[in-house]
């Protein structure tokens, strides 16, 4: 996807398309997307059918328990992804252009969280900003006592989703031509609004992807936030955690908050692609 | 095998003794929070034995067909409370102090409910802690665990002052240094999970499901459970 992206940005046309020759490469891109579909689909139709399939969908979906645990995931991954988009872009845009060793030396260290798996980011944030933690008791000097808050469950959500964000703005950076950017500063543009109005624009669908994909992350995250801000009603149980929590008593309050979160998913991310197609389409 | 979280230990035990008995048995065993094993039993799972820390669950699987046979308790165990050892809580009632960080068992797990259980019993006249001890020790829950092991962690880790788990797991918590048991008053003691076993109906090995219970209920199995904090039922 990311490649995709890339490509279309330097040269939709003129870029050869990586292709099996004649027929065999469709019927076999045909067979394998079918498998493809059937293997992501049919769970989720499953899901979908017996979350369905109960007395009660709307009671459940919309009940105290669904509602509030939407509320937090909604706002606490909104903040999340304010402060990725916020701090992740300049780094994105300094691993894209830089060569200097520290750049590297971070661009190596900015992957490492998608392949922790999230139970252990939990435990090892802990060890940092938890009480005992590296800093925790800095942290608890200066009168901040993260566990257990809602802050915790935005720390950890922007712990384990700001890597999808900055490394695609950074593809999305490095496929924009050094050159377009010296033409606009000889133009006399500042380089600030060199890079609002032709650096941006040009990596913007690596950017909203990278969005896209960070925000999903955040929204699901489940592992760092039990293991870090706890299980609390209105507090810190997103709807992940609340799915958790309800399947321990019935599947079938479970499945329906689970039909929820994917629709409210579904809903969002295709009004990013929706709102990004319509802001960018006239300007690439 | 299909366990409860909180025989985790005592039952790896079990299973390592019943299989140096029987040479050429390799018994596998699967822990998670009773409800969640009823779940993937309802869902068809392969198991020969499902060891319940509530009967509850076990009621609900008899119900549902899951259960050849009826069920037997093996082992109970009382409710503990186990405090951060930089805590500086030394009683029950600390507990109950304004800004302590106190972690349960969400009230869908058995342990949740016991633990809320244990609270209100604490609160009776006879133990001394005042009518309201339920309601302000409540008060300080900062989170609600999907699994007592979870509880045990937060403890250990000190994320949390205190939290209410089984006595087993509280002897796990203690042996790890980072935490202590909290000395309960005896009427504490009513408040206990019972441990139901029974053969699976699905079962593909019925008979060594049947001789692997038999040996859970024998001697040498109720000295493993006693070690962890278990008690004969």
């Amino acid at each position: 996807m990311r490649r995709d992206s890339r490509r279309r940005i330097e040269a939709p046309a003129r870029l050869p398309v990586l292709r099996w020759p004649g027929g065999t490469g469709s019927a076999l891109g045909g067979v394998t997307g079918a498998i493809y579909a059937v293997f992501i689909g049919l769970p989720i139709v499953a899901l979908l059918a017996r979350a369905a399939a109960q007395d009660d969908l709307w009671g459940a979906v919309t009940g105290d328990l669904a509602l509030t645990a939407l509320r937090l995931s909604l706002v606490t991954s909104a903040i999340s992804i304010a402060v990725v988009l916020a701090g992740g872009t300049p780094i994105a845009y300094a691993l894209a252009r830089s060569g200097h060793w520290l750049a590297r030396a971070v661009d190596a260290l900015v992957e490492l969280p998608i392949v922790l798996p999230p139970v252990v980011a939990g435990v090892a944030m802990l060890m940092a900003f938890g009480r005992g933690g590296l800093i925790g008791e800095l942290l608890r000097d200066a009168g901040i006592d993260l566990p257990f808050t809602t802050t915790a469950v935005v720390f950890a959500q922007i712990f384990v989703a700001a890597p999808f964000y900055v490394r695609s703005a950074k593809l999305g950076f490095q496929s924009v031509a050094r050159d377009y950017e010296e033409v606009s500063l000889t133009l006399g543009m500042t380089p600030l609004a060199t890079f609002r109005r032709v650096t941006l624009p040009l990596a913007a669908p690596a950017i909203i992807t990278g969005l896209g994909l960070a925000w999903a992350r955040a929204l699901s995250e489940f592992g760092a936030t039990m293991m870090f801000a706890g299980n609390l009603m209105g507090e810190t149980q997103t709807m992940p955690l609340a799915i958790m929590t309800a399947m321990e008593t019935s599947l079938d309050s479970a499945l329906a908050l689970s039909a929820l979160l994917l629709a409210v998913s579904v809903l969002a991310l295709a009004a990013l692609t929706l709102a990004s197609r319509r802001r960018w389409s006239g300007r690439v | 095998m299909f366990a409860a979280a909180s025989l985790t230990d005592a039952f790896g035990d079990i299973a390592r003794e019943f299989e140096a008995r029987n040479p050429g048995v390799a018994v596998k065993l699967n822990f998670a929070g009773s409800q969640r094993l009823r779940t993937q039993l309802e869902f068809g799972a392969a198991a020969d034995v499902f060891a319940s820390a509530d009967e509850a669950q076990m009621a609900l699987a008899q119900d549902g067909g899951l259960i050849a046979g009826g069920s037997r308790p093996f082992a109970t165990a009382p409710m503990a409370v186990i405090v951060n050892a930089d805590s500086g809580i030394n009683e029950t009632s600390g507990l109950a102090a304004p800004g302590v960080k106190l972690v349960l068992a969400h009230q869908s797990v058995p342990a949740g409910q016991y633990a809320r259980q244990l609270l209100e019993r604490l609160s009776q006249p006879d133990s001394g802690l005042g009518a309201d001890f339920a309601r302000r020790t409540l008060s300080n829950v900062v989170s609600e665990e999907t699994s007592v092991k979870f509880v045990e962690q937060k403890v250990v880790l000190g994320q949390a002052d205190a939290g209410i788990v089984y006595r087993p797991g509280a002897f796990t918590a203690a042996a790890s240094g980072a935490a202590r048991q909290l000395p309960l008053p005896p009427e504490a003691d009513a408040v206990r999970a019972r441990y139901p076993i029974a053969v699976v109906s699905e079962s593909p090995n019925p008979q060594w499901a049947g001789r692997f219970i038999e040996f859970v209920l024998s001697p040498p199995a109720r000295n493993i459970l006693a070690g962890y904090g278990f008690d004969a039922p």
